[in-house]
């Protein structure tokens, strides 16, 4: 088992310890504090004096074990930032596809009449709407809490308590995911409209740019906090108490 | 408390709980230089080393710490149950006082979390030990100390855990004495490291033994200044 660091003092602990034996701290997590971490990373980015004085760059600056975290107790490693967003590419190319099949299914239903039509909405509305609802409140759900697009990565999506998530939990988590930024496409997207509508191009180009920003900002916006936490929380991780990580234990 | 992983080990196994003094006192100078404190942390170091270099000791003692004073200036559970295998040392620091009823309270409340985990897992145990180290008179507050003793004795008298309590450079030791029914010993803090390596010869000793046995433990002569 790696040894855990005090966040107050920066001292190495036995994974057993329950505070630190040196200043009586009681947070012992497996990564340096922030302050300690930064320090090494400048350390590690300074050019370093040799001993003539003339300065050489370093070539291996230290890794710093920035990916680990304790969640409910146990010792994880957070989930990369670049395969959290290409398993959400691969799952939402999947439940993309999964929809036209049934899309194509249904059309082909409609060519039965008036009754064939109305069979056709209902499916078009199953695999627009409901289908990504389904797809990930299933996946996430439970102990394993992986889609397969985070399978593929070796992803999965868990309560920071450590729990897998229950099947609210999971559809509240998918719900804010698709509602928030149609949501918010719409709001911001419609304030767009008006001088896209103009008959002068300058608006239009600038109704453009106004909405491609707001798709830009509903839908990126609450992930770019991943950049910002220790622990990689989006928006949706935040209010829902999940967090991703690795499916292996470290 | 830790979960210890019986499945991969389901040896039987010998508890030990050390409760430490790391009261401020601790930090007074012995006569090689070093501080009180300085020598107990090297104890602790030869104690894992005598542990590795025992296979079965190994694989049967697991530990715990509860420190007494410290950076807290209480008397709390520093290190949870751990098998001697994982077990790694560290630096103590000494500070404040010695509410060591509670740190004896806190030790029984160890030993019977530990026999109650051993039981659910199927895993059979020695009698507990519970090694009492320090350098000075209780600071508890009201009741606690007489409290404690109470309880100690009666743990001992019911052959709930065996109490060996230590007291280090002219500690009290008709105070320290009154929590077992063996006199306290007194050791000079510059002999820690022979103390541990006792220790981890005792802890051997009871380890090889069958819950019940007798055991003969090493003879402390190595380190003590009175007998037992």
């Amino acid at each position: 088992m790696a040894n855990l660091f005090c966040q107050q003092c920066g001292q190495s602990c036995p994974p057993t310890l329950r505070l630190c034996p040196a200043c009586g701290g009681r947070s012992l997590a497996i990564s340096r504090p922030l302050d300690q971490a930064h320090s090494l990373q400048s350390s590690a980015k300074a050019p370093s004096p040799s001993v003539s004085g003339r300065q050489q760059p370093i070539n291996s600056p230290p890794r710093l074990p920035v990916d680990p975290t304790v969640v409910g107790g146990d010792h994880k490693v957070l989930a990369g930032r670049w395969p959290r967003l290409f398993a959400n590419v691969i799952d939402t190319f999947l439940v993309a596809l999964a929809s036209s099949v049934v899309s194509a299914l249904g059309n082909l239903v409609s060519t039965q009449g008036a009754t064939g039509e109305a069979l056709y909405g209902g499916i078009l509305v199953l695999s627009s709407a409901l289908l990504p609802f389904f797809y990930f409140t299933y996946f996430h759900r439970g102990p394993n809490g992986s889609t397969l697009g985070k399978r593929l990565f070796g992803l999965k999506v868990v309560m920071q308590s450590g729990a897998g998530l229950s099947t609210i939990t999971a559809f509240v988590r998918v719900f804010l995911t698709l509602i928030v930024p149609v949501g918010g496409i719409l709001v911001l997207g419609g304030a767009a409209i008006l001088p896209a509508a103009s008959e002068l191009p300058s608006l239009q180009l600038m109704g453009g740019l106004v909405a491609v920003m707001a798709i830009m900002i509903c839908l990126l916006g609450p992930y770019a906090t991943i950049f910002f936490t220790d622990q990689r929380l989006s928006i949706y991780d935040m209010i829902c108490k999940t967090i991703v990580i690795k499916r292996e234990v470290a | 408390m830790t979960e210890i992983d019986y499945s991969g080990n389901p040896n039987q196994r010998t508890p030990c709980v050390l409760v430490l003094d790391a009261s401020g006192s601790m930090d007074a100078k012995t006569s090689s230089g070093k501080t009180r404190i300085q020598e107990l942390n090297e104890g602790i170091q030869a104690l894992k080393a005598e542990l590795q270099a025992d296979d079965t000791a190994l694989v049967r003692v697991m530990l715990s710490i509860v420190i007494v004073g410290g950076p807290t200036n209480d008397a709390e559970v520093l290190m949870d149950w751990t098998d001697a295998t994982q077990f790694q040392p560290f630096p103590l620091r000494a500070d404040g006082t010695t509410p060591l009823g509670k740190g004896l309270t806190i030790g029984l409340e160890l030993i019977e979390e530990a026999k109650a985990d051993l039981r659910a897992n199927g895993v059979s145990h020695t009698r507990p030990w519970m090694i009492v180290i320090s350098d000075g008179d209780p600071t508890d507050s009201g009741d606690a100390w007489q409290n404690a003793v109470l309880e100690c004795q009666s743990a001992e008298a019911q052959r709930k855990v065996e109490i060996f309590s230590i007291g280090v450079d002219g500690a009290n030791l008709t105070t320290l004495g009154r929590i077992s029914q063996k006199p306290a010993l007194s050791i000079q803090s510059v002999k820690f490291r022979e103390l541990f390596v006792w220790l981890s010869a005792s802890l051997s000793a009871a380890s090889r033994s069958r819950p019940g046995d007798t055991v003969s433990l090493p003879s402390t002569d190595p380190w003590r200044n009175v007998g037992i």
